[in-house]
């Protein structure tokens, strides 16, 4: 039996931005993290109780509200503790996720990022890398240590990449 | 069962925790929705443990965990950080932060209390109050003002009690300004310890020793046994100022004791004792903690060749203080008088030592 400390529309996540970690909740109605943030309609996310700090110093809380908007063109990547809060819809019931597991490394402002992207067939980076279609990238099982400080990482079950961010993308097989 | 306060500024949590705590662990549960309540009734209701939230407005629980730590009265209170931060940075700054636990959000029922059963556990390693004797078979080394003044240390702690365990007429009375009215020696089975304890202004209460020396030993081994329970039962630290002769009663007390303070001056008589002192305890010796008592000014022996003359190491050197004639001449001891002393400082790296 597990306590969930949310109501069940609300979802814990971390989101990664300009050095910055905010840690907070949003309402998901229905829709998964995935679903919010790859969503061309809106450009803006909103998370209730949100906590800021700096990611080196995650004892340190620069600053809260109650809620706070954030730009997803601003948003390098946002990490999900649960796989199933970061899937789109269509990521999970559709044919959009093979069972093919590809390692990755890639590269964002502050962060290199270790995980694994699960796509149907050989990877293309051209078509991974496009912006024109989605703006994010998903990778599961994510370890996201600071640049300058490996000592220090960030773990989730799914990370949510500003494609746009990526400097570096190293992919194991082709 | 326990009394477990919950800081948490989600309402829904404190309830979920509320029945968690109350419902399957059985434990009276005080609830805060922010750090500075939280904080108040820390100190107000001195729970036996502590389950604090990080992100909450105002105190995050990282700062409500520093200043529990940095509250003399509160300092030992276990900690548990539950908190949806739960990256591994988080689990390092709970820790740094003073906690003794991090558990992420949401949290398994099973486990959490598990873990506050542990913590909780730990926290008592042993039924009723830790004993403290202070002795020295040697008299004139400073043994009473070193009970004395850990005892009122202890008490911005936990509740403590004095004993002064002379059967010669003790001083510790004096030493806190206070008129012996009742004393030790008329303790029998069906005596309650509280009618025989006088209270001090600082919230310290002392258990006189008789004015006039008792015949024989005062006690018997069973009215020793009963009156040691007894205050076990009143209290969460005791310190016994003991008698310079090992008594049936002070062999009980060091029985029963937690740490034994062994005092030793650094002239020669006081040496020698001392080393057949520690001797006569090597059942005890691994409760046993030396400290070397300054008490005349003017140059003094290196540590290293006292420690070697006596044959143990010296837990705490104490300064020589030429105030503490008149701290007993008024009644007003020195951790009170002069808090900011060479010697209250020593003080208190014995008290942490005692108790940690």
């Amino acid at each position: 039996m597990e306590a969930h400390h949310q109501q069940a529309q609300q979802v814990m996540a971390e989101f990664f931005s300009h050095g910055c970690r905010l840690s907070g909740t949003y309402d998901a109605r229905q829709k998964s993290l995935g679903d919010v943030i790859y969503d061309t309609t809106n450009s803006y996310l909103i998370v209730e109780s949100a906590y800021i700090s700096p990611i080196e110093r995650p004892a340190e809380i620069l600053a809260n509200y109650p809620s706070v908007t954030l730009i997803k063109a601003e948003l390098t990547f946002a990490l999900a503790m649960h796989e199933n809060d970061a899937l789109r819809r269509d990521q999970k019931y559709g044919s959009y996720l093979g069972p093919k597991l590809t390692p990755v490394f890639l590269t964002v402002p502050f962060f290199t990022l270790n995980g694994y992207l699960r796509l149907p067939g050989r990877v293309d980076p051209r078509v991974l890398l496009s912006s024109q279609t989605e703006s994010f990238l998903t990778l599961l099982d994510v370890t996201a240590h600071i640049t300058n400080r490996p000592e220090i990482n960030y773990q989730g079950a799914a990370a949510l990449i500003n494609k746009t961010k990526i400097s570096f993308l190293g992919i194991d097989t082709i | 069962m326990a009394r477990i306060l919950v800081i948490d500024d989600s309402r829904d949590t404190l309830e979920m925790l509320r029945v968690i705590l109350h419902e399957r662990g059985h434990h009276d549960v005080t609830l805060s929705t922010n750090g500075k309540e939280g904080l108040e009734k820390a100190v107000s209701e001195h729970p036996d443990l502590a389950i604090i939230d990080v992100m909450m407005p105002e105190m995050t629980g990282y700062e409500v965990v520093g200043r529990i730590r940095a509250n003399a009265r509160i300092a030992d209170l276990p900690i548990i950080i539950l908190t949806a931060r739960g990256q591994p940075v988080d689990k390092i700054a709970a820790m740094e932060a003073g906690a003794d636990l991090h558990m992420s959000k949401p949290v398994d029922v099973e486990t959490l209390l598990e873990q506050v059963n542990v913590l909780l556990g730990a926290n008592k390693k042993q039924e009723g109050a830790a004993l403290f004797p202070i002795l020295s078979l040697r008299g004139g080394v400073g043994t009473t003002t070193l009970a004395v003044n850990l005892a009122l240390l202890m008490q911005q702690i936990k509740p403590t009690v004095l004993v002064d365990l002379s059967p010669n007429s003790g001083h510790c009375a004096a030493h806190l300004g206070l008129k012996v009215r009742t004393h030790w020696g008329q303790f029998k089975s069906g005596t309650t310890v509280a009618e025989l304890l006088q209270e001090h202004t600082s919230g310290l209460k002392l258990l006189p020793a008789p004015l006039v020396p008792v015949q024989d030993e005062g006690l018997s081994h069973q009215e020793s046994k009963a009156l040691l329970d007894k205050l076990r039962r009143t209290t969460q630290f005791i310190v016994v100022d003991m008698p310079p002769t090992l008594t049936q009663t002070a062999q009980l007390f060091l029985e029963e004791a937690q740490r034994i303070v062994l005092v030793s001056g650094d002239d020669l008589p006081s040496i020698q004792t001392t080393r057949q002192t520690a001797q006569l305890l090597k059942p005890y010796q691994d409760r046993l903690l030396l400290v070397l008592n300054t008490i005349t000014p003017g140059p003094h022996p290196p540590a290293e060749m006292l420690q070697r003359a006596l044959n143990m190491p010296i837990e705490v050197r104490l300064a020589h203080e030429a105030q503490q004639i008149k701290a007993i001449h008024t009644g007003n001891p020195l951790v009170l008088g002069i808090p900011t002393s060479a010697l209250t400082a020593n003080l208190q790296q014995l008290t942490r030592k005692l108790i940690a």
